[in-house]
């Protein structure tokens, strides 16, 4: 009996009829070697699965409603005994004007006027039963405002338990939720044509874990702008009922479809190990699929954007190699790619574990690799974010920052280190030299540490969060070698994966990798610099203020020091390094070489990539005048276009 | 159509000194944008060895960090650019009158030159202003309602084919309006220049002819369109074939630019040449 009841359909409802480590046995043996539907599942049981849901759901796609089923078995992972259970609703975010998310946009999301948005278009999600073991407990319901002052948001509800959960015991709820879509605001969203896009949209299980402070408490913070990863991880057993004419995606496999006589199907899905599910239906999308290896990929997208298959196609197959050699082999059998129509473009652009959705249009220019870029970013959180499954809300860095590091080593690993985001016409840039000008180019380059909670964080958070994180991880990179950079991340990860990382797990790493390569005073240095970078406001900046016949002058001019080479030409071509600790102002070099000297390089090789002026790096005393004219010759000419193109009508 | 371009192209080309000067007019403003450009990147990189990278090729660290570093000077470039174009415009009111009066009345001197422009100055700058404020309406009417309704407009279209389609629909439609704007300005002149009648009868009789010979008139307007067109085309792909990574190439690039530039202005006289033929109901 009990092993029929571990059959595909209901593996994890059976585990709680018997003792937990016996249904993890079971539990092992029934999904290690069973291999069914789209996907080839031989991944071992890789988390704790503390929250495990199964769900039956049924679509109304005419209202936008899901009713559900839905059980809930959740694992005890702390000393305490649990009595108040809180949940995040998400959905209710978009309930109306006054959640802390719509609050906090100051009522425009990308130029939508909100104020007059008709009632029927906002969405939300209601818990209508819930249930532990035989007891009612709907009537303990209480929508709370745990961390931010605004009594109308209701995106994280608290329920107290008949029976409170023990030490490492099993919780089981069984409750009936309804969610409502809103046409699209961001994220999730209807638009037209039946177009759903399912995410952020059931009442799932916060995070009870212990704090810094050594107490256990549930991390459970109400859904804001900007950031909104942190869940359990667990397995989703999902049924669905939808009508015939739509397309269903969703993370996770395949595992069975039944047509119905009455125009609707039932599928069954289920995701292993992630912390969150999402789902899409559209009548519009095309299917298209292929495997990488043992990886499922399904590409759903819009008939007219055909001509973008090869590109999603060879970015995601591209990202799967890149961290197959450089990080870890990508360990869930699935991917789901979701390219979103046009009038649905707002849902586009994000990540869910093993479904991501994109953004292309019919026809992109091959010179532009916005989307390629895109995809790649959103596919790194299946690392970040999803298995390394950091607090998005409290520590962005460790998802969007990591995320960017690796969307820009695979670009320009794939689409050239100069041209991995545009190329046209003798303009171009990498993705690399982008993130960098998007960190010295803040507004406020001080603005603030990067590593603060998200909603700290004022400003310029992109520059900060993504493009800073990203920069310093390039020089980190530059400094200490590939080969070490990819060792220290697959030791963060090897060490990490399927857990809730912070901070202090990955930089105790990197120190630990680092004091196993180098010295106590380099190690010292390289900590040093990641702290500055991630804890304080200050900036790098190298420049060679003066160079005579046989001596020069450097500064540091910035705030912090890293040692860097310096390369001195001399008339002969002849050149001569010389390492320089970086710090202090006005200090004199003389070379050893009596040699007349030509120019000076600080950092020649570039490591230093988070210097905030590269152009004060060097210094020559035998200018090339030529590019002076070569550019203000450009100018000359185009200005002289303008001039005739300007004047057509007179 | 191609007989009536070159033999615009042809009677034309007996007015080289006067593209010349316009020429000059041009280059010498120009100029001026291109010192503000010298003097910022010499101030920013003028010693650094940041010059050998984009002697070779654009790098947008480079010139990146340029602004950020030299915001001021940066921004005096645009300053300088939205200062010669008005002032631009202005003389070229009476350039473009010298030009179309010398063509209109068959004369190829430098002294017709002088006296058309002085003389077809003001109805000129007249006839210029009222296309012009047409043509600021036109582009109001069809591209503010546009963008400002892009976020809403998203969402009512079914797919992105249709939405660039629409788009392209307005562009071409945006174009034509430009190009009969711009003939009906020529022709407007034209008239005015051959029987000073006044220049709001003018501008009627130029609209008239403009209605009339519709179709010859915006072909005409887009051939010319694409031979400039394909002299810009011509200028990038001299940059490209020949780099300009030495003093001697940058030079060559500069010289074949500038021919360019010349020939866009002869390109104008030919254009001009043309709808008077097609006024004069010749070829």
């Amino acid at each position: 009996l009990q092993l029929l009841c571990h059959s595909l359909r209901n593996e994890f409802l059976c585990v709680g009829i018997m003792h937990r480590k016996f249904g993890y046995i079971l539990f092992l043996i029934a999904t290690c070697f069973v291999s069914y539907g789209q996907c080839k599942f031989d991944m071992p049981v890789s988390s704790a699965r503390i929250a495990n849901y199964t769900m039956d759901v049924t679509l109304d796609h005419v209202k936008h409603i899901a009713k559900t089923k839905a059980r809930l078995q959740w694992i005890n992972p702390s000393p305490d005994t649990i009595s108040k259970i809180r949940m995040y609703m998400y959905l209710n975010a978009f309930k109306n004007e006054k959640s802390a998310w719509i609050s906090g946009t100051g009522g425009n999301v990308f130029g939508q006027d909100l104020a007059s948005k008709p009632k029927e278009e906002w969405g939300y999600v209601n818990i209508d039963k819930i249930v532990q073991g035989q007891s009612d407990i709907t009537k303990s319901l209480k929508y709370i405002q745990p961390h931010i002052d605004n009594k109308n948001d209701q995106s994280v509800i608290e329920m107290t338990l008949a029976n409170p959960v023990m030490p490492e015991d099993t919780l089981y709820l069984d409750y009936d939720f309804t969610a409502k879509l809103p046409k699209t605001i961001a994220r999730s969203g209807h638009g037209l044509n039946d177009f759903h896009l399912w995410v952020h949209w059931y009442p799932k299980i916060g995070v009870y874990e212990q704090f810094r402070d050594g107490d256990w408490k549930w991390n459970c913070r109400e859904f804001i702008q900007r950031t909104e990863f942190y869940g359990e991880f667990g397995v989703y057993d999902m049924t669905f009922h939808v009508s015939d004419h739509l397309t269903l995606g969703s993370s996770g496999c395949k595992i069975d479809r039944v047509d119905h006589e009455d125009d609707t199907y039932t599928v069954q899905y289920v995701a292993k190990d992630v912390i969150d599910f999402a789902w899409t239906v559209s009548p519009e999308f095309e299917i298209v699929e292929q495997y990488w290896k043992d990886v499922y990929i399904k590409l759903l997208l819009p008939v007219d954007h055909k001509g973008m298959k090869k590109r999603y196609m060879a970015a995601v197959t591209n990202a799967l190699e890149y961290f197959e050699k450089h990080v870890a082999k990508y360990p869930y059998p699935s991917i789901t790619i979701v390219d979103p129509p046009f009038h649905s473009l707002r849902n586009g652009f994000m990540e869910y574990p093993t479904l991501i959705t994109v953004g292309g249009f019919t026809e992109m220019p091959n010179w532009f690799h916005g989307s390629e870029s895109l995809l790649i970013h959103e596919f790194s959180h299946q690392y970040f974010m999803g298995i390394l499954a950091s607090n998005e809300k409290e520590e962005a860095w460790l998802d969007e920052g990591f995320v960017t590091y690796y969307e820009d080593r695979i670009m320009e690993a794939y689409y050239g280190a100069h041209t991995s985001q545009i190329d046209v016409l003798g303009f171009h840039y990498g993705n690399s030299a982008l993130s960098r000008n998007e960190y010295v180019g803040m507004r406020n380059i001080r603005g603030g540490p990067i590593n603060q909670p998200s909603w700290q964080i004022n400003g310029d958070y992109k520059g900060l969060v993504y493009a800073k994180t990203a920069t310093m991880l390039k020089t980190l990179e530059r400094y200490i070698g590939i080969d070490r950079m990819d060792d220290l991340m697959q030791t963060y990860y090897e060490e990490k994966k399927f857990t809730h990382p912070r901070a202090e797990d990955f930089l105790g790493i990197v120190e630990s990798k680092l004091s196993s390569w180098y010295d106590r005073e380099t190690t010292t240095m390289y900590m040093q610099f990641l702290d500055r970078c991630l804890n304080q406001t200050g900036t790098f900046d190298y420049a060679v203020n003066e160079v005579n016949a046989n001596s020069f002058v450097v500064s540091q001019l910035g705030d912090y020091d890293m040692p860097v080479d310096i390369q001195v030409v001399f008339k002969d071509n002849s050149e001569e390094m010389i390492q320089w600790s970086g710090q202090g102002k006005n200090i004199a070099f003389k070379p050893l070489s009596d040699k007349e000297i030509v120019s000076v390089y600080i950092d020649p090789e570039q490591k230093l990539i988070i210097d905030s002026n590269c152009n004060n790096n060097s210094f020559t005393r035998q200018p090339n005048k030529s590019a002076l004219f070569k550019y203000a010759g450009k100018l000359i000419h185009w200005t002289q276009q303008i001039f005739q193109t300007t004047s057509f009508l007179l | 159509m191609i007989q009536r371009v070159i033999h615009g192209l042809d009677e034309a080309t007996g007015h080289k000194q006067q593209y010349l000067l316009i020429y000059i007019v041009q280059f010498l403003l120009a100029l001026f944008v291109g010192f503000k450009m010298y003097h910022f990147l010499a101030q920013g990189i003028g010693n650094s060895l940041s010059l050998d990278t984009i002697i070779k090729d654009f790098d947008y660290t480079v010139f990146t960090d340029l602004s950020i570093q030299y915001k001021a000077n940066a921004q005096s470039i645009n300053k300088a650019l939205l200062m010669v174009i008005p002032i631009y415009m202005i003389v070229a009111v009476f350039l473009q009158s010298g030009l179309l009066g010398s063509i209109v009345h068959k004369e190829k001197s430098m002294q017709a030159f002088f006296k058309y422009g002085k003389k077809y100055y003001l109805p000129s700058l007249v006839i210029a202003f009222f296309v012009i404020i047409i043509s600021l309406l036109f582009t109001a009417a069809i591209w503010m309602p546009t963008i400002g309704s892009l976020p809403d407009v998203i969402e009512v279209f079914v797919s992105d084919r249709l939405f660039v389609c629409v788009v392209s629909a307005l562009g071409i439609l945006y174009i034509l309006i430009l190009y009969f704007l711009q003939n009906w300005s020529v022709l407007s002149r034209i008239h005015f220049m051959r029987t000073e009648d006044g220049i709001f009868k003018s501008l009627r009789r130029g609209f008239g002819m403009c209605y009339r010979k519709f179709w010859s008139l915006q072909l005409l307007a887009f051939v010319f369109f694409v031979l400039s067109l394909g002299l810009v085309y011509a200028s990038v792909l001299t940059e490209r074939l020949l780099g300009g990574t030495t003093f001697i190439t940058i030079l060559l690039i500069f010289l074949i630019q500038q021919i360019i530039s010349f020939c866009k202005i002869y390109l104008r006289g030919g254009y001009y040449s043309s709808v008077r033929n097609i006024n004069n109901n010749r070829v």
